[in-house]
């Protein structure tokens, strides 16, 4: 997958934008069972959006929590806690590409991509959110993170504008336009299915 | 704060919503995998302290020499109970001694917290660097990681019905045939009791200090999957220790001693509980704690740090 193109991505472990180190207040207290437990899934599937491969994302959800466990004290409450831990399993993850893209450096071949399991075999559900999938990554990364983490996670737009470093204007403008394409292109697979059917 | 996506009126057509949801259903985390997860962290996390130490650095700004020894004591007697569960697995004849650390009786903490004094580098590295010992994936999957007082709503996971996600496909570590059913099984004449302990979601093994016979050996995937849930806990509490939020960690140590009246980290429970009461201003009965702790664990590599847990230590 491509890699982050953002500026700030690559720095040691994550910094999450718009964490105020000057204005930290006692939040109150969480354990990191709790966290776990609230968002273990949307770290899982955030670091999958990042590109982290399938065969990595256990090691890698680890590595962010063993983060989010020395570092939950600092967090302080403004922004919501899936914005934050956005912000750590970014930088984990970006690091993690970083180690990956250096191994396959050192690799003269490249590893041939698996075929999938047969799409004649998968439900209509997996069918789809392939086609999604599909369309996202025609996406650049920006503008694929953004509408994810809007209309698939909830995050907030500005929070999330925050954290990629976007202007606010610029981040609702793009979502809709994403959105805007989803729809169309969804509209056209399925004026696709319906000529292919009536053949 | 992390609601559904609100529907805006903003380009979205049914389809592509239909279509957001069928994405975010493949993407779901598998149960398995996730309570997979929760294990090696508990495990890693308790280890985490123990190499922060070595390095010579406080694992948490806040976190007073008192928390320290007790995470390195914490850190320390869950690697030996995982090496004691590990091998009791294996060959029934082996290591009473570490075996007895799991759960062998009043006096195993005393036992694990001795032998950590002496060779605590040693216990946590063997069990990360020779691969003899791998703590961090011999516990099969935890049961729900659960602190009972969830003020944050969980998140949006349903668990799809069919768990078709990828997840479930992922290559598995070999000792996750252990099978999941962590249920200990009835036995007749049951030696077992059972504890009222408070709501756990993914429930716990009904079961607290029932006496090990002769011959008769806790199932080690059920022990090591209380001893991660022992280890979160008390995890749980110094990280609420080491955020100043000494209430929270009293709170995370009595459903500690609920749940876990006479678990392996019951001295560790009890040494963390003299800090925080201290912590919190309650002087007069961090004393008092620490006297009946000193009492009764003179020897312990806590007493020291016990005894000054309330002069500023």
């Amino acid at each position: 997958m491509s890699a982050t193109t953002t500026a700030d991505a690559g720095a040691g472990e994550a910094e999450p934008r718009g964490l105020d180190r000057g204005a930290l207040v006692t939040a109150p207290a969480l354990s990191l069972a709790e966290v776990y437990r609230c968002h273990a899934g949307f770290v899982w599937r955030v670091l999958r959006r990042l590109g982290v491969a399938d065969a990595a994302l256990e090691d890698v959800v680890h590595d962010v929590f063993l983060v989010v466990h020395r570092r939950l004290p600092e967090y302080d409450g403004r922004a919501a806690l899936t914005t934050w831990l956005f912000g750590v399993a970014r930088g984990v993850a970006s690091n993690h590409r970083r180690g990956v893209a250096r191994a396959q450096r050192k690799l003269s071949v490249a590893p041939t991509p698996t075929a999938g399991p047969d799409p004649e075999l998968r439900t209509e559900q997996a069918r789809l959110a392939e086609f999604v999938r599909g369309f996202l990554q025609g996406q650049g990364e920006d503008r694929r993170l953004l509408f994810e983490l809007a209309d698939i996670e909830g995050l907030k737009v500005p929070e999330i504008a925050e954290a990629l470093g976007m202007n606010l204007n610029t981040a609702y403008a793009r979502l809709r336009a994403v959105r805007e394409q989803l729809s169309r292109a969804l509209a056209d697979r399925e004026a696709g299915t319906r000529r292919s059917i009536a053949r | 704060m992390n609601d559904h996506p609100q529907p805006h009126d903003d380009g979205l057509s049914p389809a592509a919503r239909a279509a957001l949801a069928a994405l975010r259903a493949e993407d779901e985390l598998a149960a398995d995998v996730r309570d997979r997860m929760w294990s090696r962290l508990a495990a890693a996390t308790a280890e985490d302290v123990l190499s922060d130490m070595s390095r010579g650095a406080a694992p948490k700004r806040r976190l007073g020499r008192g928390g320290v020894l007790v995470g390195l004591a914490i850190a320390a007697a869950l690697t030996l109970a995982l090496v004691g569960l590990q091998r009791g697995a294996q060959s029934v004849a082996v290591a009473p001694r570490a075996g007895a650390a799991a759960y062998g009786g009043p006096d195993a903490p005393e036992r694990a917290t001795r032998a950590a004094s002496g060779g605590r580098a040693r216990a946590a590295s063997q069990g990360a660097a020779d691969g003899s010992v791998p703590a961090d994936r011999s516990i099969p999957a935890a049961d729900e990681p659960v602190p009972a007082d969830s003020s944050i709503p969980a998140d949006r996971e349903p668990v799809p019905a069919d768990s078709s996600s990828p997840a479930a496909a992922q290559p598995v570590p070999a000792d996750s045939s252990i099978p999941a059913d962590r249920e200990p099984r009835p036995e007749p004449g049951a030696r077992r009791k059972a504890v009222d302990h408070a709501p756990v979601p993914g429930d716990m093994p009904d079961v607290v200090d029932a006496p090990v016979l002769p011959g008769e050996h806790p199932r080690p995937d059920a022990s090591a999957s209380r001893l991660a849930a022992e280890a979160a806990l008390l995890q749980g509490a110094q990280t609420a220790l080491a955020s100043g939020a000494p209430a929270a960690a009293l709170l995370q140590l009595e459903q500690h001693a609920r749940e876990f009246p006479a678990g392996v980290l019951a001295q560790e429970r009890e040494a963390l509980r003299v800090v925080a009461l201290c912590a919190a201003g309650r002087e007069r009965e961090g004393r008092a704690e620490a006297a009946t702790f000193l009492r009764a664990h003179a020897g312990s590599v806590l007493a020291e740090r016990v005894r000054g847990a309330c002069d500023g230590g």
